[in-house]
């Protein structure tokens, strides 16, 4: 390669490095604050949902619970707006992906993408999509979301759709994000076992007395776990989505720092081969004139 | 003694053993003593007081959830 070349392309990578670890820096912030967030209302969004295991015995034929035969599905994938974050939105929307198919075979599905790149990928695939949500910002918060879960009741309520199902991306690590699903309506106890990470044992079956009635209760309740099941599944998304472009920017920064490394060598290396070729040149053409 | 949580988005704001709560619900101001009646019920807004062995803790309370069970009371709260 001319050295002018190698020169030019040590510039730009270190380019490339001066932005990845700006990133880096940058999501390193966000995926903190964004984990805190998460961590702090899991027990809360926990708690909410093993309530539907007590309240689910008296309120079983009620509309939020009841299962009705199914005809209509719709399947909420939450993904982010921005990229740059390694493979963490490509996860979520595969299997997001793969279970739309299984569902397809049951009943017809519908699709209601959060987030720019959930968008575009289904647009792209040529999936059936309804009303997308973007600009969730980069830690979701309640009113960002009730428009959605107030949206989704509403559909779900007025039998648009019998069966409501909500994919996103389970925080576990800062280096581990797992894809997940699960089905939000009708609430069932045993959808969101797993959700509320709690094996049987805990919670005894008790007759639970219901103040003041199951009616308001369903009015009251129901709409707010609906909503905090989604939050919190905002709020995993948003952390792994943090948590993954940090680690991405991190390799990306030292891929980057190695390369400026190595074209460094090779620069030094023509330079030397020139500076070689030269003082050949020179001390051949000096005995030659001799 | 009976064991109260609030919980709310924000984390676990309460965790103590507790002699009594006073809460208002839908139907009306109730007082969660221990052995109380499993019981869920839907809070309104108003003053809630906590009685402990100690203090008395009183703190305006905007609606939310109450769920006892056993010896234990969760309260879940938009706000605390």
């Amino acid at each position: 390669m001319e050295l002018k070349e190698i020169r030019l392309k040590i510039q730009s990578v270190t380019n490339i490095w001066k932005l990845t670890s700006a990133l880096e820096t940058l999501s390193a912030l966000k995926m903190k604050k964004s984990q805190k967030i998460a961590l702090e209302s899991r027990p809360f969004a926990q708690k909410i949902g093993q309530l539907v295991r007590l309240v689910e015995p008296t309120l079983r034929d009620r509309v939020a619970m009841r299962r009705r035969p199914l005809k209509e599905a719709l399947a909420v994938v939450i993904a982010s707006d921005r990229g740059f974050c390694g493979s963490f939105n490509q996860n979520i929307l595969k299997s997001a992906e793969k279970e739309i198919i299984q569902i397809t075979q049951k009943s017809h599905v519908t699709t209601l993408p959060v987030g720019k790149k959930a968008v575009s990928y289904f647009n792209k695939k040529g999936i059936k999509t309804e009303r997308s949500v973007i600009g969730i910002g980069d830690y979701g918060t309640l009113e960002e979301i009730k428009p959605l879960s107030d949206y989704i009741i509403k559909s779900y309520v007025d039998n648009n759709y019998q069966r409501v199902y909500l994919m996103w991306t389970d925080f576990v690590s800062t280096f581990t994000q797992k894809p997940r699903m699960i089905q939000l309506l009708p609430l069932e106890w045993e959808n969101l076992k797993e959700f509320a990470h709690e094996a049987d044992k805990g919670v005894e079956e008790c007759e639970t007395l219901i103040e003041p009635s199951p009616q308001i209760l369903v009015r009251e309740i129901i709409p707010q776990l609906v909503e905090y099941l989604i939050y919190q599944c905002v709020l995993e998304s948003n952390a792994s989505e943090h948590s993954a472009r940090m680690v991405a920017m991190r390799n990306a920064s030292d891929n980057a720092h190695e390369r400026v490394g190595e074209l460094t060598l090779e620069y030094n290396k023509a330079r030397q081969e020139q500076i070689t070729k030269e003082v050949c040149e020179i001390s051949s053409a000096k005995e030659v004139l001799g | 003694m009976m064991k109260v949580e609030i919980l709310t988005p924000k984390g676990i704001e309460f965790d103590r053993e507790v002699k009594e709560i006073i809460i208002p619900t839908r139907s009306g101001q109730i007082s969660v003593l221990p052995h109380h009646v499993p019981l869920i019920s839907v809070l309104k807004a108003g003053k809630m007081r906590i009685v402990t062995e100690k203090e008395e803790i009183e703190k305006e309370i905007e609606g939310g959830i109450l769920e006892v069970c056993k010896d234990k009371a969760v309260i879940l709260l938009k706000k605390f």
